[in-house]
């Protein structure tokens, strides 16, 4: 686990804006975190999740804008939509519900990006999830 | 013709009028008084959306900010307004500045009262760069002949920071230590502390840094610091004397190469300074050390050499050895005569032919001059002797004389003490060390005997009277004042000038009516070309050391440009004048401080030699009486920001800018307060709006009439891949963002890793992304390496042409250089306002992202930096292939209902030349096609792309939604109470319950302002639908909230096409689309799987797997 990657979603407004602000007040965090900016959390589909976890991602974690904020009104809904329906399929493949996430993350606050990172990273490695996964997770992952 | 819209102010209501007026057509210049625009006026706009704002202002091409600039003067009437704006230098180049606050941190001016630097940096503030607050230059170093940088060093010496500020005083001049005690301090007589209690010392403060230097173990090799321009040249120079004047010249010529020789008939170094000075003022070590810097710099000094037709040399024997240019530094040593009987006889002497002997008898072997001494002071200690004069010589002279043990020494001057010449703290010593000084008292006739020796002096009392032609009060004798003084030794200390014994009869150099060499004032050249002269040689009234090497620097910077330019006429130079700093004060800023007395040798001590007086301040006096100075700059010219900023922003001579301009219309978002002060200056009309109101400020936009256009509007070329190019062609560029991102990212080792990837066919590293240079230098490769597509790895994060919460000045300033704002079509007829080659950028932040978060593991932090490149770069290499789409866009706009703003809004936009129509009521549905609304009502058909809803109440307002929603047009609209715009772009809504006027002007200049801005900019976001994939599912017009997705219903072609104008670029369409058929939100489906699939398989490589 120690080297695989984490895949952070943003959206490009308030989520990108408070990873932006950890950068500018200089707060680490791990640094196996890749970010990967959409313009909506609502673009997030089932199927790029998924591909995240078979090219051998440890995580996917989705940062949104926080309740009533989303830019284009209803985005987050889809993405909400979206992390319901993920969620099922990555049990039926086999994955530990810890390994995906969708939070809200407000522009300019630099430490809670950190903070959900971290939250997120000791959720996944604590209580090694990896052992409570069944065989049929190895076959997504042979990428 | 005029030039736009001028709007003071940039506040949020302010803004707003900017960009409905930008993006209706209008040039806009908006202008500020203050160095930024800030949130000053209470905007309820959280922070970071207010700056998004003003950065969406910042980069609209028709938008020019003024900040930090006055409005001086309207003329004309309204429509046709001349205003005259005066911009103040901000001393920073807003093309440069990364905002690092690298200058910050070395800035030792805290200026009072403002709880920050005299260089500074505004959170949240537009432009982001650095100002400096910098009101002139301050009054000392506007009063040093030798331009040095005086608030400057006091500055750095408050500050603890001693070897900069010696350096700094080395900038300009070659003497620290020997001005820090004899400079007659023409920078200490400008003090404003005067005002308070007394100036700074500030020549004491010059002192203690030269011995701070000349104590530490390594000593200095550079007389300045200012560094040799030039390798070796082939001229010499030949400088005659090697007082101050001569030196410094000579100094300065050798560090521009040449090759100088320094004549000097004396035996000694130094000049006046040498002879003049005694030993107790000037140690000759002092002297010594300073000169030897100089003479290692190259100067060959030849002692005991006289030039003239008498000496060794003579001026023309000079040239015929080919010395290009000869600099006359001869000083001003010989005495004037006091022109009355007696003067002829024994124990009669100059002033400085004493001071000479005294010198010369101390520093030579040679016995002549003790001799000399010897038989002056014929009765030994118990010589009566009396020195006329009020000047620094005649209290050289006598403080002497005591120390050569005569008791009995008196001055005699013939006006009043205020008058004397000499500086009031010598006067003072002298007096201490016993010496009697008779004021109003001139000398008659002097007394010998037969043997023709002095025995003494008939004398007169003189008054007062009216000023003489040097402004000081003509002494008038008293009759029958005469009175007798019986004296061995009378010396004459009443003036110098030069001997001009080295020019032959018929050297043509012309002398003045102050018999002085005649020069030019700017370049100190005489009548003679290639003979130059400076210092007392030429001057009568500024007969000091610091005139002296000020001159001497400025005559050797002429002898260079003249032996430079081929013996070219000499064009004296003018160099630009900054006004003195007046910096207003605050009353806690006067609070009267004592200067710190520098301790001295005691009087007995003092008495028995000639060891120095003055001892120096200790470091903690040095820094108290440095944090005395008021920063009058407040900037102090230390340099220091220069020194430390990378990106080399900083123009410390900048000069304040006039410019006119021509407007139409003016409007105010300022201080509701400070109105008035504009209102005064014209009897044109001026609108005024509350700044935090951006409906006012919409408003009023629609006061200005805008030219109506037809464009075609050219979407997606950012997506191009021009089909002639079927290969990939991928330039990537890292920047180092001045230090390599802080030392985080060794951008070589980054570049090498990225030169592997086969489409990757061209790398660099640019020192700033966001400086002019930078883009050029892209732009440059593009069209040399043929690159259809470029990955830019720096801090700007997105490739859009939006402004979003992230965004800084610098990002905003990057994108502008590469032409990311402007429209395809604009950049091809500016080509210098941008890329116009079909070429897709991407960017991506490896310093926020990347270095400033993982700086303690830079190798980790390297890798991922390779991982977020690579992601860009298989990005960038998955775009669709797709072609040029362009469309005829009118402007029309449709007003339905019967609301009074409907009345507004229609006479805004006829006077625009918007095609409007005004429905007062809406009987039948209403469908979208191509880009535009329409209705067929009463047998017409009705079109318009953009429509504005004006109820005249709520029943109304629900009617008219209905029928816009009955129509094929999905999803359904809503309008939002309170707002002026609706769920759907293009949209717009009055509500009846506003102002119809107020909402009726702004909902019209909004309107017109979308009708623009959809024809303005690409968007980058906006959904492209591929034609050949799409199925006609219906999944993203179901799910668009927006409404943007439209049919487009050909015979061959059935398709969806998603409205740019309408697409807000979300990308939810292209997550629901069940055919991947949908590029949005910046990335399709296949670029998101190919970044995937690449960062982490390099993840998995860089752990070996």
């Amino acid at each position: 686990m120690e080297n695989k990657k984490l895949i952070v979603f943003t959206c490009n407004w308030n989520a990108y804006h408070g990873m932006e602000t950890a950068g500018v007040e200089g707060i680490s965090y791990d640094s196996r975190v890749i970010p990967i900016r959409l313009t909506c959390m609502g673009r997030i589909s089932i199927g790029i999740i998924l591909k995240a976890f078979e090219q051998g991602a440890m995580g996917v974690l989705m940062l949104g804008c926080p309740k009533d904020e989303c830019q284009y009104d209803t985005g987050m809904h889809r993405a909400e939509e979206v992390m319901g329906k993920t969620k099922k399929i990555l049990g039926l493949l086999g994955y530990s519900e810890d390994r995906i996430g969708l939070d809200c993350l407000e522009a300019g606050k630099g430490k809670a990006f950190a903070d959900r990172v971290g939250e997120f990273m000791t959720r996944l490695t604590a209580g090694h999830p990896a052992s409570r996964e069944t065989t049929k997770a190895t076959f997504a992952r042979s990428g | 013709m005029t030039q736009g819209v001028l709007i003071i102010g940039g506040s949020e209501a302010g803004i707003q009028s900017a960009l409905d007026l930008a993006d209706a057509g209008v040039d806009v210049h908006m202008l500020e008084p203050r160095p930024f625009l800030c949130n000053i006026h209470h905007s309820t706009l959280p922070v970071h959306l207010y700056r998004t704002r003003m950065l969406e202002a910042a980069r609209h091409p028709r938008i020019t900010f003024w900040t930090h600039t006055d409005l001086d003067k309207i003329e004309g009437q309204s429509g046709n307004y001349k205003v005259k704006l005066r911009q103040n230098p901000r001393y920073v180049d807003l093309s440069k500045c990364t905002a690092c606050g690298d200058c910050i941190l070395v800035c030792p001016v805290s200026v009072p009262g403002t709880g920050r630097k005299a260089i500074y940096l505004k959170d949240n503030c537009e432009p982001g760069c650095a100002v400096i607050d910098k009101s002139g230059i301050a009054p000392c170093s506007h009063a040093c002949p030798g331009g040095i940088h005086v608030q400057g060093y006091v500055a750095l010496i408050a500050d603890g920071r001693f070897q900069e500020a010696i350096d700094l005083i080395r900038d300009a001049i070659p003497f620290p230590g020997i001005c820090g005690r004899i400079c007659t301090h023409p920078c200490e007589i400008d003090c404003r502390r005067n005002e308070v209690d007394s100036p700074v010392s500030i020549r004491l403060l010059k002192r203690f840094v030269s011995d701070w230097e000349q104590r530490l173990p390594q000593k200095p090799t550079a007389s300045t610091s200012m560094k040799p321009k030039r390798k070796a040249v082939a001229q010499k120079v030949a400088v005659i004397g090697a007082g101050p004047a001569g030196m410094t010249a000579a100094c300065f010529l050798a560090g521009q190469g040449y090759s100088v020789t320094v004549f000097e008939k004396l035996p000694v170094i130094g000049g006046m300074l040498a002879v003049g000075i005694p030993a107790y003022r000037l140690p000759r070590d002092v002297i010594g050390q300073e000169y030897e810097i100089i003479r290692k710099q190259g100067v060959d000094i030849r002692l005991n050499t006289r030039i003239g037709p008498q000496g060794d040399y003579s001026l023309e024997d000079l040239f015929a050895d080919g010395f290009g240019a000869v600099c006359l530094t001869v000083g001003a040593h010989k005495s004037l005569s006091l022109g009355i009987p007696g003067e002829e006889l024994q124990g009669v002497v100059q002033g400085i032919d004493l001071l000479k002997m005294v010198s010369l008898s101390q520093q030579t072997n040679d016995p002549v001059w003790q001799k000399s001494l010897e038989s002056l002071l014929s009765l030994g200690p118990e010589t009566r002797a009396a020195v006329l004069g009020g000047g620094n010589t005649a209290l050289d002279v006598s403080r002497t004389l005591t120390r050569l043990g005569l008791s009995e020494v008196q001055i005699l001057y013939r006006r009043t003490r205020d008058e004397m010449p000499a500086q009031a703290e010598e006067i003072e010593e002298t007096e201490k060390e016993g010496v009697r000084i008779q004021l109003l008292t001139a000398p008659k006739t002097i007394k010998g005997n037969q043997a023709g020796q002095v025995t003494g002096l008939e004398c007169l009392r003189m008054n007062l009277g009216s000023p003489d032609q040097s402004g000081r009060r003509r002494p008038i004798v008293v009759p029958g004042s005469e009175f007798h003084l019986d004296l061995d030794l009378i010396v004459l200390a009443i003036g110098q000038e030069p001997d001009f014994g080295f020019m032959s009869p018929d050297s043509e150099i012309a002398i003045d009516k102050d018999w002085r060499i005649q020069v030019d004032k700017h370049s100190f050249m005489t009548d003679r070309p290639s003979i130059f002269a400076a210092g007392d040689a030429v001057t009568r009234k500024h007969m000091s050391a610091i005139e002296a090497i000020g001159m001497g620097k400025k005559m050797a910077q002429a002898v260079d440009h003249y032996l430079q330019e081929e013996k070219a006429c000499l064009e004296p130079q003018k160099p630009y004048r900054m006004p003195v700093a007046k910096r207003e004060m605050a009353p806690h800023e006067l609070i009267p401080s004592a200067s710190i007395q520098v301790p001295v040798l005691n009087l007995k001590n003092r008495l028995q030699g000639f060891d120095e007086v003055e001892l120096g301040y200790s470091q903690k006096e040095a820094i108290e009486e440095a944090g005395r100075c008021l920063k009058c700059g407040p900037c102090s010219e230390c340099m220091a920001c220069v020194q430390a900023c990378k990106p080399g922003a900083l123009i410390h001579d900048q000069a304040e800018r006039v410019l006119h301009l021509n407007v139409d219309t003016l409007i105010y978002a300022d201080d509701p307060d400070k109105a008035f002060q504009y209102r005064e200056k014209t009897e044109g009309h001026i609108i005024e709006i509350a700044p935090d109101d951006p409906v006012q400020g919409s408003a009023a936009a629609a006061w200005v009439k805008t030219r109506p256009k037809t464009e075609t509007i050219v979407y997606g070329t950012q997506n191009i891949v021009p089909g002639a190019q079927p290969d990939i062609r991928i330039g990537v560029y890292i920047c180092r963002c001045g230090d390599d991102m802080g030392g985080v990212i060794q951008t070589e080792t980054l570049q090498k890793r990225i030169q592997g990837y086969d489409p990757v066919v061209f790398t660099d590293i640019l020192p700033f992304a966001c400086r002019r240079d930078a883009s050029t230098k892209i732009k440059q490769d593009i069209s040399d390496q043929r690159l259809n597509r470029v990955v830019l790895a720096a801090c700007s994060c997105c490739s859009s042409e939006q402004v979003c919460f992230s965004c800084t000045f610098q990002r905003v300033r990057c994108k502008k250089n590469l032409g990311i704002f402007q429209s395809r079509q604009e950049i091809i007829s500016h080509p210098e306002h941008g890329i116009s080659l079909p070429v897709n950028i991407e960017f991506i932040n490896i310093r926020e992202q990347c270095a400033w978060v993982h700086k303690d593991n830079p190798g980790l932090a390297m890798d991922k930096a390779h991982i977020l490149i690579q992601g860009a770069v298989s990005k960038i290499s998955a775009t669709m292939v797709t072609s040029l789409e362009s469309f005829s866009r009118e402007r029309s706009v449709m007003i339905l209902g019967q609301g009074q703003a409907s009345k507004v809004c229609l006479e805004v936009l006829q006077n625009s030349g918007v095609n409007t129509v005004h429905l007062g009521k809406v009987l039948a549905p209403m469908h979208y096609l191509d880009g535009c609304y329409f209705l067929v009502q009463n047998g017409h058909t009705l079109k318009s792309r953009s429509i504005i809803i004006t109820p005249a109440d709520e029943s109304e307002a629900d009617q008219i939604m209905d029928r816009l929603n009955a129509g094929n047009s999905r999803p359904a609209v809503a309008y939002r109470p309170g707002q002026t715009g609706t769920t759907r772009p293009g949209l717009f809504f009055c509500d009846p319950q506003h102002d119809p006027e107020l909402v009726g002007r702004a909902v019209a200049a909004r309107s017109r302002g979308w009708l623009g801005q959809t024809q303005g900019f690409l968007k980058k976001n906006s959904g492209k639908v591929d034609p050949h994939r799409c199925r006609m599912c219906y999944s993203c017009m179901d799910i668009c909230e927006a409404g943007a997705p439209q049919v487009i219903n050909q015979v061959e072609d059935r398709h969806i096409w998603i409205d740019p104008a309408i697409c807000t670029g979300c990308g939810v369409c292209a997550a629901n689309c069940p055919s991947n058929a949908i590029r949005a939100g910046d990335i399709s489906d296949r670029q998101l799987e190919v970044m995937i699939e690449d960062m982490l398989s390099l993840g998995r490589a860089d752990r070996g797997e």
